[in-house]
C-alpha cells in the first residue's frame, strides 16, 4: 500500500534520511518507534505529504487514485488546525476541500464538543477527538498517527482505540503509528519498526519479536546470544538478548523472562544510550 | 478552502475600510473644519487614498497570517491541495478585493481630479504577498515592503528618465515611457521576489519560518542592494550629463 | 429458555511468550472443553471480541479460523461462528489439558524438592478426602 523508495530528506543541513526504503502492505498495523529525533515523525509527515522528499518518492497503491492525499488521514501531536475557526466552520472547510458531503459527528457529540466553540477553546483531548473525527470522515484507506495517544486521558484513549478497531473490522485500513508508549496499542500492532540514525534497525512482526527478545536474569552474561543491553544489580544482572531461540533455553544459566513491548523497545534503545 | 480564504480576505478588507468609517465621525467635527475651509468630500477622498495605499500592503503581508497565528501550516499541507493551489486560493480573494478598490478609485477619479496609480498598488500587493512568509513582525514587514517598493519606484523613474533623455522623445510620450518602465521594473522585481517566495514555499516544512529563509537572503537582499546602487549610480550619471 | 450461563473472561497477557492469538484460542478452547460454551452457542462476532479485548481484529480472525480448522467451531457465512460438539475431540482435548496440568504439578513438586513417594502420598491423601466429602454429602 505504501512504498518508500530511495527517500532522502534533510532539515537544512541535518540529514534525516538517505536512500531510505520501506514497504508497508495493505491492511497492516505498523508501529514506528525509536529515540526522540531519529526521524519517526519526519517519516510520517513525508508519507502524509506534509513534507516533500529531497530525493526519492513515496508511492501509494493505485487504489488511492490520482490524489492519494484524499484517502490519507494524518494526525500529529501538534494537532494543527485553523484555531480561530469554530467547530462547524472547521468541518465545513474540511468537507469542501476533500469533497465529502456527509460528516459523522457522533464522536464530537460523545465528547461534548459544541459546534459553535472555537477550536482554540477546546481542551487537548477534545481537539484530538475532533481532529480524529475529521480524518475519519474522509473514509481513509491509510491512517498516519503521530504520538497523539499520550496526551489524552484514559477514557478518550479507549474511544480512540475502539475507532481504530472498528475501522480494521470494517475494511483493510493500513495504519502507521508513531508511539513512544505501547501499553494501549500493544495488541493492535502487527509489525514493529525501530529506527536508528535514519535507518531501520529492527523490523519484525510483533509475535516474532516477543519470541526473540527475552530478559535473562543471571550472574554472568549469556554466551550464545547477542546482548542488547543490561541492567546491573548488586547480586545479579538482567541481560536483554536478541535474537533468542527456544532451542537455546536449556543452555542458558539463568532465568528466561518474557517481555512486553515496552520492555522490548527499551532494551533496543537502551543499547543506544550505553 | 476558497470560502475560508474569501472570508479571511473580506475581514482584512473590512479592517482597512474601517478607516472610511472615520468619515462619519468627522462629520461631528465638520463645523470646526469648515472654519479652515475643508470640505467633507475632500476628507473622504484623502482618507480613501490612504486606505487604498494601506490595503494592498496589509492584504499582502497577511496572506499567511491565519496559518502563522493558528499553527495551521501542517494542516494546510496535509490537505489534498498542491502548494500552488494553496497559494492561488490565498492570493485570489485578496487580489479581487484590491481590484474592487481600484475600480472604485477610477470611479471616484471621474468626479475628482485625484487619481491613484492602480498598477503601483498591484505591485505593492504582490511585493507584500511574496514577502509575507519572510517577516514575523507586521511593522517590519511594512518597512521592508516600503523599501522594496521605493526601490522599484525609483528604478522605474530612473529608467524612464534615461529612456526619455536618450531618445529625446516628445513630451506626450512621457506617460508611455512611465508605463513601460513601470512594467519592466515591476516584472523583473516581482519575478525575482516571486522566485524567492516560491522556492521557499514549495519546500516549506514545519520548522520555524525564520530558519527557512535562505532564498530570501540569497535573492531579495542582493537585488534590493543592486537596485539602490543602480538608482544612485545612474541618477548621478544622468545628472552629470545635465539631463 | 436457556439459563444464564457463566460468562468467562479472557485475559490477554502482554508479557507472554505466547502470541495473542494463541492465548485467546486457548481460552476459548478451555471454555468449550469445560462446558461453559455448549454446542450451538454463538461466539462473539470478530468485531465485538476485538473491541472487548482491545486487540487487532486480524488476530480474532486468525483465532476463529484456527478453531474452525481444529474442529471446535463451525462458521455459517453471514451468520457467525458456532460451537461444534465433537465428543471424541472433547475427550481428547480434556485429556490434553489433564495431562498438562498433571505434568505442571509434578514438575513444580519436584522443583520444591519432594520425592515421588511424597507426591503419590499427597495425591492419595487429597483423593481420599474428596471421596469422603462426596460420601458425606450423600
Amino acid at each position: 500500500m505504501i512504498t518508500v523508495k530511495d527517500l532522502s530528506f534533510s532539515y537544512g543541513k541535518l540529514k534525516v534520511f538517505e536512500n531510505f526504503n520501506l514497504d508497508i502492505p495493505e491492511g497492516q498495523v505498523c508501529l514506528i518507534t525509536g529515540i526522540n529525533g531519529v526521524g519517526k515523525s519526519t517519516l510520517l509527515r513525508l508519507m502524509a505529504g506534509v513534507l516533500r522528499p529531497a530525493k526519492g518518492e513515496i508511492i501509494f497503491d493505485e487504489k488511492l487514485g490520482d490524489d492519494p492525499k484524499r484517502k490519507i488521514g494524518f494526525i500529529s501531536d501538534i494537532l494543527s488546525l485553523y484555531e480561530s475557526l469554530t467547530v462547524s466552520q472547521s468541518i465545513e472547510l474540511h468537507k469542501s476541500v476533500y469533497g465529502i458531503s456527509k460528516f459523522d459527528d457522533s464522536l464530537i457529540r460523545h465528547t461534548k464538543i459544541g459546534h459553535s466553540q472555537k477550536i482554540k477553546e477546546l481542551s487537548t483531548g477534545q481537539k484530538t477527538i475532533f481532529h480524529l473525527s475529521l480524518i475519519l470522515s474522509i473514509e481513509p484507506e491509510v491512517l498516519l498517527i503521530d504520538e497523539i495517544i499520550h496526551s489524552i486521558d484514559a477514557y478518550l484513549r479507549r474511544i480512540f482505540l475502539e475507532q481504530l478497531i472498528q475501522l480494521q473490522s470494517q475494511r483493510k485500513i493500513t495504519v502507521v503509528m508513531v508511539n513512544l508508549n505501547f501499553h494501549d496499542i500493544e495488541h493492535i500492532v502487527e509489525r514493529v519498526i525501530l529506527l536508528k540514525k535514519g535507518e531501520v534497525a529492527v523490523d519484525e512482526k510483533i509475535d516474532g519479536l516477543k519470541a526473540k527478545v527475552k530478559k535473562i536474569i543471571s550472574t554472568s552474561p549469556p554466551q550464545t546470544i547477542p546482548i542488547l543491553s543490561q541492567i546491573d544489580f548488586s547480586g545479579h544482572s538482567e541481560f536483554f538478548v536478541y535474537p533468542f531461540q527456544e532451542e537455546l533455553r536449556n543452555q542458558i544459566r539463568g532465568e528466561v523472562v518474557d517481555l512486553n513491548l515496552t520492555e522490548i523497545v527499551s532494551a533496543f534503545i537502551g543499547g543506544e544510550y550505553a | 478552502m476558497l470560502k475560508k480564504e474569501f472570508s479571511d480576505a473580506f475581514k482584512q478588507f473590512m479592517e482597512c475600510m474601517i478607516l472610511l468609517l472615520g468619515v462619519p465621525l468627522g462629520v461631528l467635527f465638520d463645523k470646526l473644519i469648515i472654519h479652515f475651509g475643508w470640505k467633507l468630500s475632500d476628507i473622504f477622498h484623502y482618507v480613501f487614498l490612504i486606505t487604498m495605499v494601506i490595503y494592498p500592503v496589509v492584504a499582502g503581508l497577511t496572506v499567511f497570517q491565519s496559518e502563522r497565528k493558528d499553527r495551521a501550516f501542517e494542516y494546510l499541507f496535509s490537505l489534498p491541495l498542491s502548494r500552488l493551489e494553496a497559494v492561488r486560493y490565498k492570493i485570489a480573494p485578496r487580489f479581487l478585493f484590491l481590484l474592487l478598490l481600484i475600480i472604485a478609485s477610477i470611479f471616484f477619479s471621474i468626479f475628482k481630479n485625484i487619481w491613484i496609480n492602480g498598477f503601483n498598488l498591484i505591485v505593492a500587493f504582490f511585493i507584500s504577498a511574496f514577502m509575507s512568509i519572510s517577516v514575523t513582525s507586521f511593522v517590519l514587514g511594512v518597512v521592508g515592503v516600503s523599501f522594496i517598493f521605493f526601490a522599484y519606484y525609483q528604478t522605474s523613474r530612473v529608467i524612464q528618465l534615461i529612456y526619455i533623455g536618450w531618445n529625446r522623445v516628445k513630451f506626450s510620450d512621457f506617460s508611455t515611457a512611465a508605463l513601460l518602465s513601470d512594467l519592466l521594473t515591476a516584472a523583473l522585481l516581482l519575478f525575482l521576489i516571486g522566485a524567492a517566495f516560491w522556492l521557499t514555499f514549495k519546500n516549506l516544512d514545519i520548522r520555524p519560518l525564520k530558519l527557512q529563509l535562505k532564498f530570501y537572503y540569497y535573492i531579495v537582499m542582493p537585488i534590493i542592494l543592486v537596485f539602490y546602487v543602480f538608482i544612485i549610480l545612474l541618477f548621478k550619471k544622468f545628472t552629470e550629463r545635465g539631463g | 429458555m436457556k439459563e444464564p450461563r457463566e460468562f468467562f473472561n479472557i485475559t490477554v497477557e502482554a508479557k507472554s511468550a505466547l502470541p495473542v492469538y494463541e492465548q485467546v484460542k486457548r481460552a476459548i478452547k478451555l471454555a468449550i472443553l469445560s462446558g461453559r460454551l455448549e454446542e450451538g452457542d454463538q461466539l462473539m462476532s470478530i468485531r465485538e471480541l476485538a473491541l472487548k479485548l482491545q486487540v487487532n481484529p486480524n488476530t480474532i480472525i486468525k483465532v476463529y479460523y484456527q478453531l474452525e480448522v481444529e474442529g471446535f467451531v463451525n462458521s455459517r457465512p453471514g451468520a457467525g461462528y458456532y460451537v461444534k460438539f465433537d465428543r471424541k475431540k472433547m475427550q481428547r482435548g480434556k485429556w490434553e489439558i489433564f495431562e498438562k496440568v498433571t505434568g505442571d504439578y509434578i514438575s513444580k513438586a519436584l522443583d520444591l524438592g519432594y520425592s515421588y513417594e511424597d507426591i503419590v502420598g499427597e495425591i492419595s491423601k487429597k483423593l481420599n478426602r474428596e471421596t469422603q466429602e462426596i460420601g458425606r454429602e450423600k
